[in-house]
């Protein structure tokens, strides 16, 4: 009967009720969607860096070059020259290095120069067709694969960069040889190929608008090109110009021309021996080796900030919320004290009272948490419909694992709200109330 | 059935009040009869065990009501004793079928349905608290103070907003209850009209107050 009691006076009064289940259900809805979006992002960066202890290249942000290398999110830093990498990748500290040059772009997505060691390291495999054998075979991501509607034995061509409507290089198209399965990590969105295929397509005689700066590069002699290097040097922006093609105007588009590589990804024998590799690099060379996880932890350090303060002002919500339940129950309970006092006139005991406003008030929570995180689902679903296409991301729509504290604070929440109320149902004088005329 | 002995109570700051003592067999019933602020709620109150006397006993039915702890009073009072209220109280979000089976020891259903077939009140059965007549409302609150079959049942002023007709009809049914259900029945009330209703009476106009 309390039972019934509860859910028929939270029914009784939809206005009050609604108002303190809404503003629940806001709470929840934004701490739980943030919770599926910071635990997916997470989880998907952390999946791209396993297994890569160091990742080498040209000098600059060390973020652009973890986004650019691994995430594949950012423009590249630089190039470095493949004589250098070789002299890194060969050293003993080294376990394994996979090196990769940047191509140009098919639809959006990247063209990638590697090793077949490359999709090992992300666990993925050709479902269909064979690894990339031979200069201008080029295997190609699931999500490429789905999205192009490509198959194997089909020819394409790069275009220059990463922007769709670039100049095109018409003369070196590649060969789709196998079709990457589903890894959800990055190489979902990559066209793979071998160096080699990078540099042929990037050679002098493509005639494409880089070619100046490749002949340029192969016609001088080692003391006019070191001249020009340093003078490269003085300007960041425009550092290895001479290395790589460069559009004139937004100088953002690096792929790797010949016998350069853009970054090397590093698997060292331990993690001092990572360290100690690092310190090397980073000390007697021209290029920077960075730890990735270091550099996502920061990043991730000041997303969380951005974060922490939505979290901030949802938990405010919350509070608020956890306000209006008390003060909703309080006037419930000027309202109600007949009510209550009939209640103990027929029998029920002053801790049934209690239970009885504590049940309400618990419902009222439990409510707002189940419309929250219906909420957050409908939110979260509406999101994955534009962000699929546009950042290749797709949150779950299951529990995630800190949503549980969610739960257990809302229905603390709930609990302290109605403890006051709760408290003064059991302590009332009935006998004055109902003498009342 | 229910007898009192040396029955007292004093509100904080205030005299002591000194009730006579009562005695009413099953079956029958009793008129407390008094001025407004004489006592009477508050010896109504008394025998609900709403309220714990200052000293005194309240035996009904071979037990004693006022020796009993908070929680088991609250438990035979649900059990035994009948209420009917000088205001209608109500459970406003529940209907009036469920009002009359609030009680935690309400379990016999048939017994609730018997009730309402009695008193007339079918067709108010699933209505709402506000949606009664003054009329039904009466009704409904004698229904639910003999829902549980109670040794005791008590009445504040049942008659005080009621005209001629109406007062007899209400007498008549809680007489009828009280017959029906085999308890006692005490009826407190500055309505002179019940004393033609009911022969056993007892005046608190001239109740002694003791200074303290």
């Amino acid at each position: 009967m309390l039972g019934k009691l509860a859910i028929k006076n939270i029914i009784y009064k939809p206005l009050s009720s609604a108002l303190c289940v809404c503003l629940l259900l806001f709470g929840v809805g934004i701490i739980s969607s943030l919770l599926i979006v910071q635990n997916h992002i997470e989880q998907k960066f952390q999946r791209n860096t396993k297994n890569v202890d160091l990742v080498l290249g040209a000098k600059g942000s060390p973020l652009q070059l973890v986004l650019s290398s691994i995430y594949h999110l950012d423009s590249p830093v630089g190039n470095i020259s493949l004589a250098e990498a070789n002299e890194i990748m060969n050293h003993e500290n080294v376990e394994e290095a996979i090196p990769l040059a940047y191509g140009d772009s098919y639809n959006g997505y990247r063209i990638l120069g590697t090793t077949p060691n490359y999709v090992e390291k992300y666990e993925g495999g050709v479902v269909e067709g064979r690894i990339f054998s031979q200069s201008m075979e080029a295997i190609i991501g699931y999500e490429v694969a789905i999205k192009n509607n490509l198959t194997i034995g089909q020819q394409f061509v790069g275009t220059h960069g990463e922007d769709v409507g670039g100049s095109v290089h018409k003369d070196n198209p590649y060969t789709i040889v196998g079709i990457l399965g589903q890894t959800n990590t990055i190489i979902d969105r990559l066209i793979l190929t071998d160096i080699e295929s990078v540099w042929a397509v990037h050679l002098p005689e493509d005639g494409v608008k880089g070619m100046h700066d490749h002949v340029h590069h192969h016609l001088h002699d080692d003391e006019t090109f070191a001249e020009n290097h340093d003078h490269v040097h003085s300007f960041d922006h425009s550092h290895d110009q001479f290395h790589s093609h460069s559009h004139d105007s937004d100088g953002k588009v690096i792929t790797a021309g010949s016998h350069e590589l853009t970054a090397v990804l590093l698997k060292c024998k331990s993690n001092s021996s990572a360290l100690g590799l690092q310190a090397l690099i980073n000390q007697e060379s021209n290029m920077q080796a960075i730890i990735p996880n270091a550099v996502v932890s920061r990043l991730f350090y000041m997303l969380g900030m951005g974060a922490s303060t939505i979290r901030f002002i949802a938990i405010g919500i919350m509070g608020l919320a956890g306000f209006s339940v008390f003060f909703i129950l309080i006037n419930r309970l000027r309202e109600r004290k007949f009510e209550l006092a009939l209640l103990r006139s027929v029998g029920y005991k002053p801790t049934e009272l209690f239970f009885l406003l504590m049940l309400e008030g618990l419902s009222l929570a439990l409510i707002g948490y189940i419309l929250g995180w219906i909420l957050s689902r409908v939110g979260i679903f509406i999101i994955n419909g534009q962000a699929q296409d546009d950042f290749n991301l797709k949150f779950t729509l299951e529990w995630v694992d800190g949503e549980i504290w969610v739960l257990v604070s809302t229905l603390l929440i709930g609990c302290v709200s109605a403890l006051i109320p709760a408290i003064s149902a059991m302590k009332m004088d009935i006998s004055s109330l109902l003498s009342k005329k | 059935m229910l007898s009192t002995n040396g029955l007292t109570y004093q509100y904080p700051n205030s005299t002591l009040i000194q009730f006579p003592d009562l005695e009413v067999e099953e079956g029958h019933a009793l008129i407390v009869y008094g001025e407004s602020g004489c006592g009477k709620t508050t010896l109504l109150h008394l025998l609900g065990g709403l309220l714990q006397p200052r000293s005194g006993q309240i035996n009904i039915d071979q037990t004693t009501l006022s020796e009993m702890s908070n929680s088991r009073r609250d438990e035979f009072r649900g059990q035994n004793i009948g209420i009917v209220y000088q205001q209608f109280y109500f459970i406003e979000s529940l209907s009036i079928r469920d009002n009359l089976r609030i009680s935690p020891f309400s379990k016999n259903h048939d017994r609730t349905h018997k009730i309402i077939e009695r008193l007339g009140l079918e067709e108010s059965a699933s209505k709402y608290p506000h949606q009664l007549s003054v009329g039904q409302k009466q009704r409904a609150c004698i229904a639910r103070a003999v829902t549980n079959s109670p040794k005791l049942i008590l009445a504040d002023e049942p008659t005080s907003n009621l005209d001629n007709k109406n007062c007899s009809t209400v007498i008549d049914l809680l007489m009828e209850e009280a017959y029906w259900n085999d308890a006692a029945l005490v009826i407190v009330t500055h309505d002179d009209r019940l004393r033609s209703e009911i022969n056993d009476c007892i005046d608190l106009t001239e109740l002694s107050k003791v200074q303290n």
